[in-house]
Protein backbone atom coordinates (compact mmCIF):
# COMPACT_ATOMS: atom_id res chain seq x y z
CA UNK A 1 0.00 0.00 0.00
CA UNK A 2 1.68 3.43 -1.25
CA UNK A 3 2.10 6.19 1.68
CA UNK A 4 -0.83 8.36 0.07
CA UNK A 5 -3.42 5.87 0.65
CA UNK A 6 -3.40 5.83 4.52
CA UNK A 7 -3.02 9.56 4.26
CA UNK A 8 -5.93 9.50 1.91
CA UNK A 9 -7.90 7.22 4.76
CA UNK A 10 -6.52 8.97 7.72
CA UNK A 11 -8.28 11.99 6.07
CA UNK A 12 -11.49 10.57 5.37
CA UNK A 13 -10.68 9.46 9.16
CA UNK A 14 -10.22 12.50 10.79
CA UNK A 15 -13.44 14.07 8.29
CA UNK A 16 -15.99 11.37 9.20
CA UNK A 17 -15.47 10.08 12.88
CA UNK A 18 -17.27 12.11 14.66
CA UNK A 19 -20.23 11.53 12.01
CA UNK A 20 -19.73 7.47 12.19
CA UNK A 21 -18.79 7.43 16.13
CA UNK A 22 -22.80 9.39 16.39
CA UNK A 23 -24.15 6.97 14.18
CA UNK A 24 -22.58 4.11 15.52
CA UNK A 25 -23.46 4.60 19.45
CA UNK A 26 -27.39 5.55 18.20
CA UNK A 27 -27.04 1.60 17.19
CA UNK A 28 -24.91 0.31 19.71
CA UNK A 29 -24.21 2.55 22.86
CA UNK A 30 -20.99 0.92 23.83
CA UNK A 31 -18.49 3.70 23.36
CA UNK A 32 -15.17 1.50 23.35
CA UNK A 33 -17.00 -1.21 21.15
CA UNK A 34 -18.47 1.54 18.43
CA UNK A 35 -14.27 3.68 18.79
CA UNK A 36 -12.83 0.03 17.61
CA UNK A 37 -14.61 -1.05 15.17
CA UNK A 38 -14.54 2.45 13.68
CA UNK A 39 -10.70 1.90 13.75
CA UNK A 40 -10.82 -1.85 12.54
CA UNK A 41 -12.61 -0.65 9.57
CA UNK A 42 -9.65 1.61 8.34
CA UNK A 43 -7.14 -1.19 9.17
CA UNK A 44 -9.42 -3.43 6.84
CA UNK A 45 -9.43 -1.01 4.11
CA UNK A 46 -5.66 -0.16 4.35
CA UNK A 47 -5.17 -3.74 4.13
CA UNK A 48 -7.41 -4.72 1.11
CA UNK A 49 -6.38 -5.47 -1.90
CA UNK A 50 -8.39 -2.82 -3.65
CA UNK A 51 -7.53 1.19 -3.27
CA UNK A 52 -9.56 2.74 -1.15
CA UNK A 53 -10.02 5.41 -3.90
CA UNK A 54 -11.39 3.42 -5.74
CA UNK A 55 -14.38 2.66 -3.15
CA UNK A 56 -17.14 4.46 -4.90
CA UNK A 57 -18.78 6.46 -2.11
CA UNK A 58 -16.78 5.66 0.28
CA UNK A 59 -18.92 7.84 2.86
CA UNK A 60 -22.01 5.33 2.34
CA UNK A 61 -19.65 2.47 2.37
CA UNK A 62 -18.31 3.15 5.59
CA UNK A 63 -22.01 3.04 7.69
CA UNK A 64 -23.00 -0.10 5.53
CA UNK A 65 -19.89 -1.03 6.75
CA UNK A 66 -20.00 -0.07 9.65
CA UNK A 67 -23.60 -1.37 10.85
CA UNK A 68 -22.72 -4.78 9.82
CA UNK A 69 -19.83 -5.08 11.81
CA UNK A 70 -21.44 -3.63 15.20
CA UNK A 71 -24.66 -5.82 14.74
CA UNK A 72 -22.24 -8.63 14.32
CA UNK A 73 -19.93 -7.77 16.74
CA UNK A 74 -22.42 -7.15 20.00
CA UNK A 75 -24.16 -10.45 18.88
CA UNK A 76 -21.32 -12.29 19.37
CA UNK A 77 -20.56 -10.78 22.75
CA UNK A 78 -24.21 -11.67 23.98
CA UNK A 79 -23.47 -14.71 23.39
CA UNK A 80 -20.17 -14.81 25.05
CA UNK A 81 -22.49 -13.37 27.86
CA UNK A 82 -20.11 -10.13 28.03
CA UNK A 83 -22.82 -7.85 27.86
CA UNK A 84 -25.68 -8.06 29.53
CA UNK A 85 -28.82 -10.73 28.33
CA UNK A 86 -31.65 -7.44 27.95
CA UNK A 87 -31.77 -6.22 24.29
CA UNK A 88 -29.76 -3.02 23.31
CA UNK A 89 -31.65 0.11 22.78
CA UNK A 90 -31.33 1.42 19.35
CA UNK A 91 -31.47 5.07 17.80
CA UNK A 92 -32.66 7.09 21.03
CA UNK A 93 -32.58 10.06 21.33
CA UNK A 94 -31.97 12.47 24.20
CA UNK A 95 -32.11 16.83 24.06
CA UNK A 96 -28.17 17.10 24.16
CA UNK A 97 -29.03 14.96 20.51
CA UNK A 98 -30.37 18.36 19.33
CA UNK A 99 -29.07 21.83 18.60
CA UNK A 100 -30.58 24.27 21.52
CA UNK A 101 -32.60 26.63 19.08
CA UNK A 102 -31.78 29.84 20.55
CA UNK A 103 -35.68 30.85 20.19
CA UNK A 104 -37.63 28.03 20.99
CA UNK A 105 -35.47 26.25 24.14
CA UNK A 106 -35.81 23.18 25.13
CA UNK A 107 -39.57 22.57 25.32
CA UNK A 108 -39.80 21.96 21.56
CA UNK A 109 -36.85 19.51 21.84
CA UNK A 110 -38.72 17.42 24.77
CA UNK A 111 -41.75 17.44 22.73
CA UNK A 112 -39.62 15.93 19.89
CA UNK A 113 -38.05 13.60 21.71
CA UNK A 114 -41.90 12.37 23.25
CA UNK A 115 -42.71 11.98 19.71
CA UNK A 116 -39.36 10.46 18.44
CA UNK A 117 -40.07 7.74 21.17
CA UNK A 118 -43.79 6.92 20.12
CA UNK A 119 -42.06 5.77 16.78
CA UNK A 120 -39.80 2.74 15.70
CA UNK A 121 -36.03 2.12 15.95
CA UNK A 122 -36.22 1.70 12.28
CA UNK A 123 -38.03 5.30 11.66
CA UNK A 124 -35.92 6.66 13.53
CA UNK A 125 -33.18 5.44 12.03
CA UNK A 126 -34.09 6.59 8.51
CA UNK A 127 -34.50 9.64 10.39
CA UNK A 128 -30.67 10.62 11.51
CA UNK A 129 -29.55 9.19 8.31
CA UNK A 130 -31.39 11.63 5.81
CA UNK A 131 -31.43 14.65 8.16
CA UNK A 132 -28.20 14.35 10.15
CA UNK A 133 -26.23 12.41 7.51
CA UNK A 134 -27.77 13.62 4.68
CA UNK A 135 -28.25 10.40 2.85
CA UNK A 136 -29.95 10.09 -0.49
CA UNK A 137 -32.49 7.56 -0.48
CA UNK A 138 -30.68 4.81 -2.46
CA UNK A 139 -27.39 4.99 0.16
CA UNK A 140 -30.13 4.79 3.17
CA UNK A 141 -31.47 1.38 1.14
CA UNK A 142 -28.38 -0.03 1.07
CA UNK A 143 -27.74 0.86 4.74
CA UNK A 144 -30.87 -0.59 5.91
CA UNK A 145 -31.22 -3.30 3.17
CA UNK A 146 -33.99 -2.13 1.76
CA UNK A 147 -35.00 -0.94 -1.07
CA UNK A 148 -35.74 2.87 -2.10
CA UNK A 149 -39.17 2.97 -2.35
CA UNK A 150 -39.85 0.82 1.18
CA UNK A 151 -37.21 3.92 2.50
CA UNK A 152 -39.09 6.58 1.22
CA UNK A 153 -42.50 5.06 2.62
CA UNK A 154 -40.61 4.63 6.25
CA UNK A 155 -39.38 7.87 6.25
CA UNK A 156 -42.14 9.87 5.40
CA UNK A 157 -44.94 8.19 7.37
CA UNK A 158 -42.19 8.55 10.49
CA UNK A 159 -42.27 12.11 9.36
CA UNK A 160 -46.26 12.69 9.19
CA UNK A 161 -46.31 11.75 12.99
CA UNK A 162 -43.48 14.30 13.60
CA UNK A 163 -45.30 17.03 11.51
CA UNK A 164 -48.64 16.76 13.39
CA UNK A 165 -46.97 17.28 16.57
CA UNK A 166 -45.16 20.11 14.80
CA UNK A 167 -48.49 22.05 14.18
CA UNK A 168 -49.13 21.29 17.81
CA UNK A 169 -46.24 23.06 18.71
CA UNK A 170 -47.50 25.87 16.61
CA UNK A 171 -50.22 26.94 19.02
CA UNK A 172 -47.03 27.31 21.18
CA UNK A 173 -45.97 30.03 18.58
CA UNK A 174 -49.11 32.24 19.07
CA UNK A 175 -47.80 32.50 22.54
CA UNK A 176 -44.50 33.66 21.46
CA UNK A 177 -45.36 35.91 19.51
CA UNK A 178 -47.72 37.65 21.79
CA UNK A 179 -45.04 38.19 24.18
CA UNK A 180 -43.38 39.85 21.41
CA UNK A 181 -46.02 42.11 20.55
CA UNK A 182 -46.59 42.95 24.61
CA UNK A 183 -42.52 43.35 24.71
CA UNK A 184 -42.78 46.18 21.85
CA UNK A 185 -45.51 47.87 22.58
CA UNK A 186 -44.32 48.17 26.46
CA UNK A 187 -41.24 49.69 25.28
CA UNK A 188 -42.96 52.75 23.58
CA UNK B 1 -56.87 27.62 1.10
CA UNK B 2 -55.83 24.98 -0.96
CA UNK B 3 -55.54 21.54 0.27
CA UNK B 4 -51.92 20.95 1.92
CA UNK B 5 -50.22 18.39 -0.61
CA UNK B 6 -48.19 15.74 1.33
CA UNK B 7 -46.10 15.66 -1.61
CA UNK B 8 -44.68 18.54 -2.15
CA UNK B 9 -43.11 18.32 1.16
CA UNK B 10 -41.54 15.42 0.55
CA UNK B 11 -39.92 16.10 -2.96
CA UNK B 12 -38.51 19.22 -0.72
CA UNK B 13 -37.25 16.24 2.14
CA UNK B 14 -35.85 14.37 -0.82
CA UNK B 15 -33.81 16.90 -2.21
CA UNK B 16 -30.77 17.08 -0.50
CA UNK B 17 -29.77 20.76 -1.33
CA UNK B 18 -33.04 21.77 0.51
CA UNK B 19 -32.01 19.92 3.43
CA UNK B 20 -28.67 21.96 3.23
CA UNK B 21 -29.97 25.21 2.59
CA UNK B 22 -32.31 24.68 5.21
CA UNK B 23 -29.83 23.97 7.82
CA UNK B 24 -28.17 26.75 6.90
CA UNK B 25 -25.37 24.73 5.57
CA UNK B 26 -25.42 25.93 1.87
CA UNK B 27 -25.80 29.30 1.65
CA UNK B 28 -25.06 29.64 -1.96
CA UNK B 29 -28.26 27.82 -2.45
CA UNK B 30 -30.44 30.45 -1.09
CA UNK B 31 -31.08 32.22 -4.18
CA UNK B 32 -32.24 28.87 -5.76
CA UNK B 33 -34.59 27.88 -2.77
CA UNK B 34 -35.97 31.48 -2.55
CA UNK B 35 -36.84 31.25 -6.54
CA UNK B 36 -38.61 27.64 -5.99
CA UNK B 37 -40.72 30.02 -2.88
CA UNK B 38 -41.33 32.58 -5.58
CA UNK B 39 -42.57 29.89 -8.09
CA UNK B 40 -44.85 28.00 -5.68
CA UNK B 41 -46.57 30.61 -3.81
CA UNK B 42 -49.63 28.22 -3.80
CA UNK B 43 -46.90 26.21 -1.98
CA UNK B 44 -46.17 28.46 0.71
CA UNK B 45 -47.66 26.52 3.73
CA UNK B 46 -45.56 23.19 2.49
CA UNK B 47 -42.45 24.92 2.03
CA UNK B 48 -42.53 26.55 5.09
CA UNK B 49 -43.58 22.77 6.51
CA UNK B 50 -40.52 21.52 5.01
CA UNK B 51 -38.26 24.22 6.51
CA UNK B 52 -39.68 23.19 9.91
CA UNK B 53 -39.14 19.95 9.75
CA UNK B 54 -35.81 20.17 8.75
CA UNK B 55 -35.30 22.70 11.43
CA UNK B 56 -36.62 20.84 14.00
CA UNK B 57 -34.89 17.64 13.42
CA UNK B 58 -31.15 19.39 14.05
CA UNK B 59 -28.95 17.14 15.33
CA UNK B 60 -26.14 17.63 17.04
CA UNK B 61 -22.85 16.36 16.59
CA UNK B 62 -20.59 13.55 19.08
CA UNK B 63 -19.21 15.35 21.88
CA UNK B 64 -15.55 14.01 20.66
CA UNK B 65 -12.29 16.25 20.65
CA UNK B 66 -9.92 16.82 17.83
CA UNK B 67 -7.14 16.07 20.29
CA UNK B 68 -8.82 12.59 20.45
CA UNK B 69 -9.34 12.09 16.97
CA UNK B 70 -5.99 12.49 15.67
CA UNK B 71 -4.86 10.33 18.42
CA UNK B 72 -6.97 7.35 16.93
CA UNK B 73 -5.92 8.47 13.62
CA UNK B 74 -2.70 7.91 14.53
CA UNK B 75 -3.17 5.00 16.60
CA UNK B 76 -5.07 3.33 13.66
CA UNK B 77 -2.65 4.10 10.65
CA UNK B 78 0.78 3.77 12.53
CA UNK B 79 -0.30 0.23 13.82
CA UNK B 80 -1.83 -0.57 10.40
CA UNK B 81 1.54 0.35 8.40
CA UNK B 82 3.53 -1.38 11.48
CA UNK B 83 1.84 -4.71 11.67
CA UNK B 84 0.56 -5.28 8.53
CA UNK B 85 2.00 -8.61 8.35
CA UNK B 86 1.82 -9.77 11.35
CA UNK B 87 -2.13 -9.24 11.19
CA UNK B 88 -3.64 -7.15 13.50
CA UNK B 89 -4.44 -8.89 16.44
CA UNK B 90 -5.84 -6.00 18.63
CA UNK B 91 -8.07 -7.41 21.42
CA UNK B 92 -11.49 -5.58 21.04
CA UNK B 93 -13.30 -3.68 22.21
CA UNK B 94 -15.03 -2.78 25.41
CA UNK B 95 -12.47 -1.02 27.61
CA UNK B 96 -9.61 0.14 27.82
CA UNK B 97 -6.58 -1.64 27.97
CA UNK B 98 -5.14 -0.03 30.57
CA UNK B 99 -3.84 -3.03 32.36
CA UNK B 100 -1.76 -4.01 29.11
CA UNK B 101 1.97 -2.66 28.94
CA UNK B 102 2.18 -2.34 25.69
CA UNK B 103 5.11 -0.02 23.95
CA UNK B 104 5.57 0.93 20.38
CA UNK B 105 8.67 2.65 20.50
CA UNK B 106 9.26 3.86 17.52
CA UNK B 107 12.20 6.52 16.39
CA UNK B 108 11.15 10.32 16.41
CA UNK B 109 12.85 12.61 14.50
CA UNK B 110 13.69 14.47 17.65
CA UNK B 111 11.20 12.87 20.41
CA UNK B 112 11.70 9.80 22.20
CA UNK B 113 9.49 8.72 24.85
CA UNK B 114 10.23 7.07 28.06
CA UNK B 115 8.65 5.95 31.14
CA UNK B 116 10.77 4.83 33.55
CA UNK B 117 10.03 4.81 36.74
CA UNK B 118 9.16 3.03 40.34
CA UNK B 119 5.50 3.82 40.66
CA UNK B 120 4.94 5.30 37.38
CA UNK B 121 3.16 1.79 36.03
CA UNK B 122 4.50 2.72 32.12
CA UNK B 123 1.33 3.27 29.47
CA UNK B 124 0.18 2.41 26.68
CA UNK B 125 1.89 5.04 24.39
CA UNK B 126 1.76 5.24 20.37
CA UNK B 127 3.76 7.86 18.61
CA UNK B 128 3.67 8.90 15.28
CA UNK B 129 7.17 8.35 13.68
CA UNK B 130 7.39 10.75 10.47
CA UNK B 131 9.86 12.39 9.03
CA UNK B 132 7.21 15.51 8.14
CA UNK B 133 6.96 16.66 11.45
CA UNK B 134 3.35 16.19 11.53
CA UNK B 135 1.76 16.46 15.26
CA UNK B 136 2.53 14.14 18.10
CA UNK B 137 -0.01 12.79 20.33
CA UNK B 138 0.57 10.96 23.30
CA UNK B 139 -2.48 9.70 25.45
CA UNK B 140 -2.40 8.26 29.32
CA UNK B 141 -5.59 5.97 29.64
CA UNK B 142 -7.83 5.42 32.06
CA UNK B 143 -5.75 3.91 35.49
CA UNK B 144 -2.39 4.79 34.25
CA UNK B 145 0.10 8.10 34.36
CA UNK B 146 2.93 8.48 31.78
CA UNK B 147 6.44 10.70 31.61
CA UNK B 148 7.02 12.34 28.14
CA UNK B 149 10.18 13.49 27.46
CA UNK B 150 9.85 16.47 24.92
CA UNK B 151 11.91 17.37 21.76
CA UNK B 152 13.51 20.26 24.21
CA UNK B 153 14.80 18.52 26.70
CA UNK B 154 10.96 19.59 29.33
CA UNK B 155 9.38 16.58 30.72
CA UNK B 156 5.50 16.35 30.89
CA UNK B 157 3.98 14.19 33.38
CA UNK B 158 0.37 13.03 32.02
CA UNK B 159 -2.14 12.08 34.43
CA UNK B 160 -4.88 9.21 33.90
CA UNK B 161 -7.22 10.13 30.63
CA UNK B 162 -5.24 12.66 29.28
CA UNK B 163 -3.56 13.81 26.02
CA UNK B 164 -0.98 15.87 25.33
CA UNK B 165 -0.31 16.95 21.59
CA UNK B 166 3.03 18.43 20.61
CA UNK B 167 4.96 18.55 17.25
CA UNK B 168 8.06 16.54 17.21
CA UNK B 169 10.57 19.68 16.04
CA UNK B 170 9.36 22.58 17.81
CA UNK B 171 10.11 25.12 15.63
CA UNK B 172 12.31 28.17 16.70
CA UNK B 173 9.83 30.99 17.74
CA UNK B 174 8.25 28.64 20.28
CA UNK B 175 7.61 25.39 21.90
CA UNK B 176 3.33 24.68 21.90
CA UNK B 177 1.95 21.50 23.16
CA UNK B 178 -1.50 21.15 23.89
CA UNK B 179 -3.27 19.61 26.63
CA UNK B 180 -7.05 17.92 27.73
CA UNK B 181 -6.45 16.27 30.80
CA UNK B 182 -4.04 17.19 33.82
CA UNK B 183 -0.16 17.20 33.62
CA UNK B 184 2.77 18.48 35.40
CA UNK B 185 5.07 20.07 33.14
CA UNK B 186 9.44 20.34 34.22
CA UNK B 187 10.04 22.33 31.53
CA UNK B 188 13.75 23.25 30.14
CA UNK B 189 14.69 26.46 30.25
CA UNK B 190 15.52 28.29 26.51
CA UNK B 191 14.75 31.60 24.58
CA UNK B 192 11.62 30.50 22.93
CA UNK B 193 8.71 30.81 25.67
CA UNK B 194 6.86 27.12 26.20
CA UNK B 195 2.80 27.35 25.76
CA UNK B 196 0.15 24.89 26.94
CA UNK B 197 -2.77 25.62 25.47
CA UNK B 198 -5.71 24.00 26.72
CA UNK B 199 -9.90 24.15 27.99
CA UNK B 200 -8.74 27.91 29.18
CA UNK B 201 -6.34 30.75 29.02
CA UNK B 202 -2.84 29.77 27.49
CA UNK B 203 0.12 29.07 29.92
CA UNK B 204 3.61 30.63 28.55
CA UNK B 205 6.71 29.99 30.45
CA UNK B 206 10.43 29.80 30.29
CA UNK B 207 11.57 27.28 32.32
CA UNK B 208 9.83 26.34 35.62
CA UNK B 209 7.68 23.47 37.31
CA UNK B 210 3.86 23.87 36.96
CA UNK B 211 0.69 21.60 36.98
CA UNK B 212 -2.38 22.30 34.48
CA UNK B 213 -5.60 20.89 35.47
CA UNK B 214 -8.15 21.12 31.95
CA UNK B 215 -10.23 18.04 31.62
CA UNK B 216 -13.27 17.98 28.81
CA UNK B 217 -15.60 16.88 31.67
CA UNK B 218 -14.36 19.38 34.46
CA UNK B 219 -16.32 23.19 34.54
CA UNK B 220 -12.75 24.53 35.96
CA UNK B 221 -9.31 25.03 34.14
CA UNK B 222 -6.35 24.95 36.97
CA UNK B 223 -2.96 26.28 36.65
CA UNK B 224 -0.35 25.83 39.85
CA UNK B 225 2.75 26.81 39.98
CA UNK B 226 5.70 25.30 41.82
CA UNK B 227 7.94 27.05 40.93
CA UNK B 228 9.73 29.66 38.59
CA UNK B 229 6.89 32.18 36.68
CA UNK B 230 4.35 31.78 34.21
CA UNK B 231 2.03 34.17 32.17
CA UNK B 232 -1.37 32.95 31.59
CA UNK B 233 -2.61 35.12 28.22
CA UNK B 234 -6.08 36.61 29.54
CA UNK B 235 -7.88 38.25 26.82
CA UNK B 236 -4.94 39.60 25.23
CA UNK B 237 -3.18 40.85 28.58
CA UNK B 238 -0.78 38.29 30.72
CA UNK B 239 -1.86 37.56 33.89
CA UNK B 240 1.22 36.33 36.02
CA UNK B 241 1.86 33.59 38.97
CA UNK B 242 4.14 33.29 41.30
CA UNK B 243 4.87 30.26 43.39
CA UNK B 244 2.47 29.09 45.61
CA UNK B 245 -0.17 30.64 43.68
CA UNK B 246 -3.00 28.64 42.15
CA UNK B 247 -5.35 29.81 39.00
CA UNK B 248 -8.67 29.04 38.25
CA UNK B 249 -10.39 29.99 35.41
CA UNK B 250 -14.33 29.04 35.01
CA UNK B 251 -14.60 27.79 31.47
CA UNK B 252 -17.99 28.71 31.36
CA UNK B 253 -18.55 32.57 32.78
CA UNK B 254 -15.16 32.85 31.21
CA UNK B 255 -13.08 34.71 34.78
CA UNK B 256 -10.27 34.26 36.34
CA UNK B 257 -9.25 33.83 39.89
CA UNK B 258 -5.87 33.73 41.60
CA UNK B 259 -5.11 32.70 44.87
CA UNK B 260 -2.24 31.66 47.30
CA UNK B 261 -3.16 28.13 48.34
CA UNK B 262 -2.13 24.49 49.45
CA UNK B 263 -0.44 22.91 46.39
CA UNK B 264 -0.74 19.71 47.67
CA UNK B 265 -3.82 18.62 46.17
CA UNK B 266 -2.81 19.53 42.63
CA UNK B 267 0.50 18.05 42.59
CA UNK B 268 0.54 14.76 45.10
CA UNK B 269 -1.63 12.65 42.08
CA UNK B 270 2.17 12.62 40.95
CA UNK B 271 3.34 10.23 43.45
CA UNK B 272 -0.27 8.47 43.59
CA UNK B 273 -1.43 10.83 46.23
CA UNK B 274 -5.05 12.52 46.34
CA UNK B 275 -5.79 15.39 48.04
CA UNK B 276 -9.07 16.89 48.36
CA UNK B 277 -9.59 20.20 49.78
CA UNK B 278 -13.63 20.98 49.77
CA UNK B 279 -13.93 18.95 47.03
CA UNK B 280 -17.49 17.93 45.87
CA UNK B 281 -18.51 14.62 46.04
CA UNK B 282 -18.76 14.18 42.14
CA UNK B 283 -15.63 16.07 41.22
CA UNK B 284 -14.05 13.45 43.71
CA UNK B 285 -15.84 10.64 41.80
CA UNK B 286 -14.64 12.21 38.37
CA UNK B 287 -10.92 12.14 39.82
CA UNK B 288 -11.26 8.08 40.62
CA UNK B 289 -13.00 7.09 36.95
CA UNK B 290 -10.23 8.35 35.44
CA UNK B 291 -7.85 7.13 38.11
CA UNK B 292 -9.27 3.70 38.80
CA UNK B 293 -11.26 3.22 34.98
CA UNK B 294 -14.55 3.00 37.32
CA UNK B 295 -17.48 4.08 36.62
CA UNK B 296 -19.53 5.67 39.89
CA UNK B 297 -23.33 5.89 39.16
CA UNK B 298 -25.57 7.73 41.71
CA UNK B 299 -28.78 6.81 42.76
CA UNK B 300 -29.46 10.52 42.88
CA UNK B 301 -27.47 13.63 41.65
CA UNK B 302 -27.81 15.32 44.88
CA UNK B 303 -25.50 12.81 46.63
CA UNK B 304 -22.67 14.23 44.69
CA UNK B 305 -22.77 17.58 45.99
CA UNK B 306 -21.86 17.55 49.22
CA UNK B 307 -18.23 19.00 49.97
CA UNK B 308 -15.22 16.88 51.69
CA UNK B 309 -11.75 17.30 52.38
CA UNK B 310 -9.70 14.03 52.19
CA UNK B 311 -6.58 12.54 51.65
CA UNK B 312 -5.62 8.95 50.83
CA UNK B 313 -2.54 7.86 50.40
CA UNK B 314 -1.22 4.51 48.23
CA UNK B 315 -4.67 3.24 49.12
CA UNK B 316 -5.96 0.31 46.96
CA UNK B 317 -9.47 1.63 45.67
CA UNK B 318 -11.83 -0.70 48.06
CA UNK B 319 -9.91 0.57 51.00
CA UNK B 320 -10.69 4.03 49.65
CA UNK B 321 -14.34 3.42 49.49
CA UNK B 322 -14.45 1.84 52.64
CA UNK B 323 -12.93 5.25 53.79
CA UNK B 324 -15.45 7.51 52.00
CA UNK B 325 -18.12 5.46 53.13
CA UNK B 326 -17.16 5.86 56.70
CA UNK B 327 -17.30 9.92 56.11
CA UNK B 328 -20.36 10.96 53.88
CA UNK B 329 -23.64 9.21 53.96
CA UNK B 330 -23.54 7.09 50.91
CA UNK B 331 -23.54 3.26 50.83
CA UNK B 332 -21.53 1.80 47.88
CA UNK B 333 -21.69 -1.21 46.14
CA UNK B 334 -18.76 -2.23 44.16
CA UNK B 335 -18.60 -4.56 40.97
CA UNK B 336 -15.05 -5.62 40.02
CA UNK B 337 -13.95 -5.22 36.37
CA UNK B 338 -12.80 -7.85 34.70
CA UNK B 339 -11.74 -9.76 31.23
CA UNK B 340 -14.05 -11.40 29.39
CA UNK B 341 -13.37 -14.70 27.98
CA UNK B 342 -12.16 -12.40 24.33
CA UNK B 343 -9.90 -10.96 26.67
CA UNK B 344 -11.56 -7.65 26.93
CA UNK B 345 -12.02 -5.27 30.07
CA UNK B 346 -14.87 -4.63 31.00
CA UNK B 347 -15.37 -2.05 33.47
CA UNK B 348 -15.64 -2.00 36.96
CA UNK B 349 -19.05 0.02 38.56
CA UNK B 350 -19.51 1.19 41.69
CA UNK B 351 -23.76 2.18 42.75
CA UNK B 352 -23.71 4.74 44.94
CA UNK B 353 -26.87 4.81 47.50
CA UNK B 354 -28.15 7.27 49.74
CA UNK B 355 -27.46 5.62 53.41
CA UNK B 356 -31.35 4.55 54.18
Amino acid sequence: MGHSDSDYLGDIFEKQFRDLYFYGMKLVPISELVKDTIQDLFTELCDQKQRPREIQNIEAYLFVSLRRELLRRVEKLRKNNSIEETPIESFVFSEEDFLVDKESGAAVSQQLIKCLDELTDRQREVILLRFKHEMEFSEIGKVLEMNVQSVRNLLFRALEKIRKKITLFRDGEVHDLEVFLFAIFRKR
Amino acid sequence: MSKFDEQIVEALISDTSFIRWAKGKQPEDEGKWMRWKAGHLKNEGEFNEAVKLVKTLSFNSSAISDLEISYLRQKTFNQTSKAQSQRKGRSLSILIRAAAVLFIPLLLAAGWLFLNQEHWKSAYTTLASNQSGQDVTVYSPKGTRTVVQLPDGSKAWLNADSYLTYSPVFNSNSRTVQLEGEAFFEVQKRKQPFIVENFGPSVKVYGTRFNVNSYREEPTVTVALETGSVALQVNNTEQYLTPGEVSSFSREQKSIRIEKKDLAPYLAWRDGQFVFRASSLQAIFNVFERQYNVEFQLEDQYLGQAKYDATFTNENFEKILHLLELTAPIQMEYTEGYFNKEGDYIKGIVKVNAIK
